[in-house]
């Protein structure tokens, strides 16, 4: 055994000595840049936050009352003066209800993923932590959900609870939070056994503190990219409840409403109605699919 | 002419900055039958060498240049079809993972049938009889059950001898071995170095084989060429090569190999001595009466069993990990666990730190029974008791700046009071180990694997402990880097005046670094003894067969290659 093994043969151990602030700043920077490289990505992150801000600053963009019809234009196709993607049956501005449409739709899905996000992170990281029983059980019941049919949910919820955004919303964390909860679960229990873990064990660290600081660092992405992909579909199954009636009730404006409304026009030659609440669900769907892949990428430190 | 002939080998990849080379223009020769030996650390480039020999590097992204003649036949830039016909009839591989290079999901018997019936028109019977004859070859006694098993039933030596059979049984001329025992146990690692070079005595294969660990240069090859940063810094016949390294490289390697004189010196009395005087050793020791002023713990009847299976209604079947067990470790020692893997090293090790809670017995410190504390009373014996692990890389968060990581140890362990004091305590720890301030922000993934293991220690060490566990920490390392570590451990106890209990299966190790050793065999302690005493004639059978399966250095040229091999 010699010491000058020590200077002679591990140089390259001291070759990254530079100052660790600016490698932490360029990690950043470097997933930012990785995230610009995914055009697929970033596209989708532009047209959500679009949808955000133009859903919010309905009041002041949309050029009509949503809700007043004009009745002697009704079903004008798009480009009519004043009105450039036309009226619908009653006579009332399609884009106007399009941004009116957007602030309930968004509202009635965005936030409950964000919900169930939450709440499958608390499930995951219980069910998946502890061993025994209770964990089995809380896993179990979310085998029930995945079996329960979720529109026959909604239509109980909105009997209970009346039809309307609050019924659909809760529909959505229902549908959402067994995905989210088997995910968040599965990496629990390959994170439990890693020595990290009994590391910070045999440094004194409470239940509390793996479960908060060190294992939901390591899970959390997870959850975060599966919810972004999942918000895409919970859009479109959001429209399809409106389109049931069980959302938003007439004559307040919903993409899904409105698709439902455009359908029944559509034997009469007037596409346009249920075209472009559709093809606004079916971007936004897109889009979050794109971000929830370029995400999965990007938010891994290692890579 | 030679079996295979390396001329200017050049390596690349395309790495984020432009192609980046790996391998500069190496040369190597191999005469049919030879075995030469490939040695270097971990990034040196000898496992792209065996993959660029093999027409195995991803095509997308490497490039190969210079020449890779196989009997006189160029093999770079040979099209897919011509370079499948020298594998396997020309050219065998055994790779060092056998769980991921046999499919799991078929059993034994069918792929190593699938080739003879596919290159050699067997049919399915006579191919099945062929299998079961080169599993025997092997040394698998149990060839009907092999045949019919999946390679997750099989153990690593196991999974290793089907690998061989499965290179072997087309009678290649050369067998590439890519570390072929770095995952294995030092005894069933003995028997498969023994396997390979029968295989070389016996088919007349020639043997290539690839390593980082001095000892299997030493056991098996006839020429070594030592590897550093993609290039070959010195090549040679292996006994002139370990006793006079001419480059100062390789001298540094060869003097970072823990090795003792009295190990090999051992070894001989061993193979000299008739097999019946192996008497079982003393019987253990009963567990000291005195008082525990002079342990900082004594482990005394503590067993674990775990559960494996059941689920929601079944119970499952009980597993003894660790059967009741005694020992004590006194204050200032470094104690040395050894034995086979699944022996309980690590529960035995797990149970001291609390990190594990005995199914039995009782741990005392200062007299106290700590298997019952709970809260502040178990967060003071945590502070005195800390554990190094074994993989570096596992035991930090991966998600986390290590200046956290560490900051948090204090603070959770009422060490440091506030975050100011965390860090600086951090600091400190940090600076003791060789590393700096500037490391803090920082993730586990930007260190090396030796700077990973100092960080384990330091921060083991910032809480202060009186008592040092520490789980293989060595084991995934570098010589080079070991070497390091081991000199850091014995610095420290010096400077701190620390206890260590070192879990190890390299005896050398074990012998250089600890006053005492304890060999487990089957969850219970066989003996103690003084480490001096390590190779007296008494020993327990357990003890003789890892020390048999040592593989010393024959480091000067007399030394006879059959004592070192008996």
């Amino acid at each position: 055994m010699n010491h000058a093994v020590t200077t002679t043969v591990a140089a390259d151990d001291n070759d990254n000595d530079n100052d660790g602030q600016h490698a932490f700043r360029s990690a950043a920077r470097g997933r930012w840049h990785r995230l610009r490289a995914n055009r697929l990505a970033l596209l989708g992150l532009v047209v959500i936050v679009l949808a955000l801000a133009v859903s919010a600053a309905a009041p002041w963009l949309a050029p009509h009352d949503p809700n007043v019809a004009e009745p002697q234009l009704r079903l004008a196709p798009p480009g009519a003066p004043g009105y450039w993607l036309g009226l619908d049956a009653q006579g009332r501005d399609i884009f106007s209800r399009l941004l009116w449409g957007g602030r309930r739709a968004l509202l009635a899905s965005i936030p409950p993923v964000v919900a169930a996000v939450l709440l499958s992170l608390a499930l995951g990281l219980l069910a998946g932590y502890h061993r025994g029983r209770w964990p089995a059980l809380i896993m179990r019941v979310i085998d029930i959900l995945f079996a329960f049919p979720m529109v026959l949910l909604a239509i109980g919820l909105a009997t209970a609870l009346g039809p309307g955004i609050w019924a659909v919303a809760l529909t959505i964390v229902f549908s959402a939070t067994p995905y989210l909860t088997r995910v968040v679960y599965a990496g629990v229990r390959a994170e439990r056994d890693k020595e990290y873990v009994e590391a910070a064990r045999a440094c004194g660290a409470t239940t509390a503190d793996v479960l908060l600081r060190e294992i939901l660092p390591n899970v959390a992405t997870a959850a975060v990219v599966y919810g972004t992909t999942l918000a895409g579909g919970m859009i479109v199954f959001q429209a399809g409840l409106s389109f049931l009636g069980l959302g938003t009730q007439p004559p307040d404006a919903d993409w899904g409403r409105m698709v439902a409304e455009g359908a029944q026009v559509l034997v009469l030659g007037a596409a346009h109605v249920a075209t472009a609440p559709a093809l606004v669900i079916v971007a936004l769907a897109l889009a979050f699919n794109w971000l929830g892949n370029g995400l999965r990428d990007v938010l891994d430190p290692r890579g | 002419m030679n079996l295979l002939s390396i001329r200017n080998l050049e390596v690349e990849f395309d790495g984020a900055g432009g192609p980046q080379r790996v391998i500069h223009g190496i040369g190597l020769d191999l005469g049919a039958g030879e075995v030469l030996a490939v040695v270097g650390e971990s990034g040196s480039g000898k496992s792209v060498t065996a993959a660029a020999i093999l027409g195995l590097l991803p095509e997308r992204d490497s490039r190969a240049r210079g020449s890779v003649r196989f009997e006189g036949r160029e093999l770079l830039g040979l099209p897919e079809a011509a370079l499948n016909g020298v594998r396997g009839t020309g050219i065998g591989i055994i790779f060092q993972n056998s769980l991921s290079s046999l499919d799991p999901s078929f059993r034994i018997g069918e792929q190593m049938t699938e080739g003879l019936r596919f290159r050699r028109r067997l049919d399915a019977a006579s191919a099945r009889a062929e299998a079961a004859r080169w599993l025997d070859r092997v040394g698998i006694r149990d060839v009907q059950r092999v045949l019919r098993a999946y390679p997750h039933e099989l153990s690593g030596g196991m999974r290793q001898r089907v690998m061989i059979a499965m290179a072997v049984m087309g009678r290649p001329k050369l067998l590439i071995a890519d570390e072929p025992t770095t995952a294995l146990d030092p005894t069933i690692q003995k028997q498969i170095l023994d396997l390979l070079r029968d295989i070389n005595r016996e088919e007349g294969t020639a043997l290539l084989v690839i390593t980082h660990d001095f000892g299997v240069v030493s056991y098996l090859s006839d020429r070594v060429a030592v590897m550093r940063a993609g290039v070959v810094v010195e090549q040679g016949a292996t006994r002139d090569v370990l006793a006079a390294p001419a480059h100062p490289y390789t001298a540094a390697l060869v003097r970072a190999v823990p090795d003792s004189a009295e190990i090999r010196r051992a070894q001989r009395q061993l193979a000299a001595a008739p097999v019946s005087a192996a008497t079982p050793a003393s019987p253990v020791a009963p567990a000291d009466a005195r008082d525990d002023a002079d342990a900082v713990l004594v482990l005394e009847q503590v067993s674990r069993s775990f559960r494996l299976g059941g689920g929601f209604w079944g119970k499952g079947t009980e597993v003894a990990a660790v059967r009741p067990t005694d020992l004590r470790i006194r204050r200032g020692e470094i104690l040395g666990l050894i034995g086979e893997s699944g022996s309980g090293k690590s529960t035995l090790a797990r149970l001291a730190a609390r990190l594990v809670d005995p199914s039995g017995g009782t741990i005392r410190a200062h007299g106290v029974d700590v298997t019952r504390l709970r809260g502040p009373a178990l967060k003071a014996f945590r502070r005195r008791v800390q554990f190094v692990f074994q993989d570096s890389g596992a035991s930090l968060n991966p998600r986390r700046q290590i200046g956290a990581q560490l900051a948090d140890a204090l603070t959770r362990l009422d060490v440091a009071a506030s975050a100011r004091a965390a860090r600086d305590l951090a600091v400190q720890a940090l600076e003791r180990v060789g590393l700096a301030a500037a490391h803090l922000e920082r993730y586990p993934h930007e260190f090396s694997g030796g700077q990973r293991q100092r960080i384990g220690i330091a921060r083991a060490l910032a809480a202060q402990p009186e008592f040092v566990i520490l789980d293989e920490p060595t084991s995934a390392l570098d010589v080079s880097i070991q070497a390091q570590v081991l000199d850091l451990l014995r610095e420290l106890r010096a400077e701190l005046n620390l206890t260590f209990l070192f879990i190890g299966h390299d005896l050398a190790v074990i012998e250089s670094l600890c006053d005492r050793v304890a060999v487990m065999e089957r969850g219970t302690i066989v003996e103690t003894f003084d480490a001096g005493a390590l190779h007296e004639h008494t020993r327990h059978p357990v003890t003789r067969r890892l020390l048999e399966a040592v593989l010393p250095l024959r480091r000067s040229a007399g030394e006879d290659r059959r004592s070192a091999a008996a």
